[in-house]
């Protein structure tokens, strides 16, 4: 019997039959894996460093997030220096303003000094006197007085009002410059950055920088022109009033001196005992004129009554003119202070309140929830 | 034993095949020394597919051509200049490839890129059988990859031009050029800022070609302009493919390099090739 030694070929063929069918399984596994990964995963995006799209007086630019933050500060000082220009620029128009108003009310110091020195203002005062005692009438009738000598409508009423409206134009000119200028200088500095338009009506799903319109920052900031003027007026109406700046006034002159006050008073005091001294006197020269003796007494009596009143308020007015005048001159600026401090409160209390909404805005406009 | 050869082959083109999808899914994330380093490796694949191919062709000619005994074959046989030269154009191709490969768009794209991989040993190996009448041994192996290489390329660009002919473009009809171009470059992010840059001009290119398709030839027509966009189309895709397909081929010489029973053609036995 003849034995045949197996061959290696034959030995190894199914092992290497073996190897095949697992090889080509593992290969058909792969294929499936490497199949079901493409069919399924999506390349991964970076977003390291986003850039931003800025849309601005219909022009667009591409900016980094260090650039947007450097937009975005150089905002937020330009506007907050803004403020304190519109500051200055406003004192100096009310301050302007104020002078001129106030130099045409003390042009009309004399004219009411002439009034209290004169018989009728005499008179009218005694009156209203005795009235307000009897509860006839109420108030400090001098006080009312000052008010329509001094603070006309014409010209008290009508320079706060323009006082007013000149500010305001100050005030909105200042924000629209301060608006303009950062336009023109953001569009200076990003010039470099300027990229086209984004074509309309494109979508795509593409991840692309996004788009920040900072044209609905520039209108906030236009809405911001209107923000509280009403303060203002406010502050004008409470001071600027004739009616309360008069008797402001007058309180303020009698405050001023009370030397003075007294020595009003005692002139006053002083006209009184001359009047009936000076009426005595007339009649006495009537005694001798027999049935009308009483007639001519009375006429007399009245006569020098004036007269005396007349010769007093003369030298009353020789003596205490010049000091009645000085002292509303005096009252008048501790007004126009008064007046200028409310105003300008009122003022950068409004320029303060735009500041602040326009800080806000910004930071808004700029915060990165919802630019970035 | 050609079985599990072939098979060898296709798994490993298999393994080349997802590693390029790697850098297509990782890519854009990935840092310059990282996508630096793919580069070089995809270099080195390249130009061994190059180099071989051009190795093999000098051999014919010197065989068909000069004397063993000249001086001239050995100094034409192929050496430092020849892979330098080779190495130059794998080092641009390379670049051109991974640059393709980050900006494919759809899955397709990557399943065709796959079957033609997996196919490419099967059919080497299918006209291996075929040519075995007909051609020496020394060149059959390198004759069937190199027909099957040129086939697959073939219908590769002809099925990529086929869907590109069905995709859908960016409507820049109504955009300018410089709108066009922006929209396209706006899209690119990436971790390296070089790769960005360099996406950026692909994408730029891309733009100012669709764009100009839109506007030169908006109707279908047989003008010198519409030539000249097909063609620039087909020679975009066609050197992508190739590319492709040549780094695969380098993937199949990489065992080369370390076996010691590669057949070569040496100077004494140059009539091998005949």
């Amino acid at each position: 019997m003849h034995y045949a030694e197996p061959s290696p070929e034959h030995s190894s063929a199914p092992r290497s039959r073996l190897r095949q069918a697992l090889l080509t399984l593992l290969l058909v596994l792969a294929c499936l894996f490497l199949f079901k990964q493409i069919m399924t995963q999506v390349p991964r995006q970076w977003s390291g460093n986003p850039g931003q799209i800025v849309e601005l007086d219909d022009q667009y630019y591409r900016l980094n997030q260090a650039q947007m933050e450097w937009l975005a500060s150089f905002t937020s000082e330009r506007f907050n220096a803004a403020q304190t220009l519109s500051e200055e620029r406003v004192h100096q128009q009310i301050d302007a303003q104020l002078d001129s108003l106030f130099a045409r009310v003390s042009e009309r110091l004399p004219l009411f000094a002439d009034w209290y020195y004169s018989l009728s203002g005499e008179y009218s005062r005694m009156a209203m006197a005795a009235l307000s005692t009897g509860k006839l009438v109420e108030g400090d009738f001098v006080a009312r007085k000052a008010a329509e000598v001094l603070f006309p409508d014409p010209i008290w009423q009508g320079g706060l009002t323009r006082l007013e409206n000149d500010s305001n134009a100050v005030l909105l000119d200042q924000q629209a410059q301060t608006r303009a200028a950062w336009l023109s200088e953001v569009q200076r500095l990003l010039a470099t950055q300027k990229v086209p338009a984004p074509i309309a009506g494109l979508g795509d799903t593409h991840v692309r920088p996004e788009l920040q319109p900072l044209d609905a920052l520039l209108l906030e900031l236009d809405e911001l022109d209107a923000l509280s003027p009403l303060r203002n007026r406010v502050a004008i109406s409470s001071l600027g009033a004739a009616g309360v700046a008069g008797p402001a006034l007058w309180r303020a002159v009698a405050a001023r001196n009370a030397l003075g006050s007294a020595r009003v008073v005692a002139a006053t005091s002083a006209r009184g005992g001359s009047r009936l001294g000076g009426a005595a006197a007339g009649a006495l020269l009537c005694a001798p004129g027999g049935p009308v003796a009483v007639v001519c007494a009375a006429g007399a009596g009245v006569v020098t009554w004036l007269a005396t009143d007349w010769l007093l308020l003369q030298l009353d007015e020789a003596w205490n003119k010049e000091e009645l005048l000085r002292h509303m001159t005096a009252a008048l600026l501790d007004l126009r202070l008064g007046l200028e401090a409310e105003l300008l409160a009122a003022y950068e209390a409004r320029i303060a309140a735009i500041g602040s909404a326009s800080q806000a805005a910004i930071s808004q406009t700029f915060s990165p929830r919802t630019s970035l | 034993m050609r079985t599990n050869q072939m098979l060898k082959k296709m798994a490993g083109l298999l393994a080349l095949t997802a590693a390029l999808w790697l850098v297509y899914l990782y890519g854009r994330v990935l840092d310059t020394p990282v996508l630096i380093l793919i580069w070089i490796v995809a270099s080195l694949l390249l130009g061994l597919g190059l180099w071989q191919r051009a190795k093999t062709r000098r051999r014919v000619w010197l065989a068909a051509y000069v004397l063993p005994s000249s001086g001239v074959f050995r100094l034409l046989r192929g050496g430092f200049l020849m892979a330098l030269g080779q190495g130059l154009v794998a080092t641009v191709m390379a670049l051109y490839l991974l640059l393709a490969v980050l900006r494919l768009e759809a899955n397709w794209q990557w399943l065709a890129l796959l079957c033609a991989a997996l196919a490419l040993p099967v059919v080497a190996a299918m006209l291996a059988r075929v040519l075995q009448a007909q051609v020496v041994p020394a060149l059959r192996e390198e004759l069937s990859l190199r027909l099957a290489l040129n086939g697959l390329a073939g219908a590769l660009l002809l099925y990529l031009v086929w869907r590109a002919l069905g995709t859908q473009y960016p409507d820049f009809r109504a955009a300018s050029l410089e709108q066009a171009v922006w929209y396209a470059v706006s899209s690119e992010q990436t971790r390296s800022p070089i790769l960005m840059m360099l996406l950026e001009m692909a994408a730029a290119s891309d733009a100012l070609q669709a764009w100009l398709a839109q506007h030169l030839m908006p109707a279908p027509g047989t003008s010198v302009w519409q030539a000249t966009v097909w063609c620039l189309v087909l020679a975009r895709e066609a050197l992508f493919v190739w590319s492709y397909l040549l780094l695969c081929r380098g993937a199949l010489a990489l065992p080369l390099l370390f076996s010691t029973t590669t057949p070569n053609v040496t100077d004494e036995d140059p009539n091998a090739l005949r």
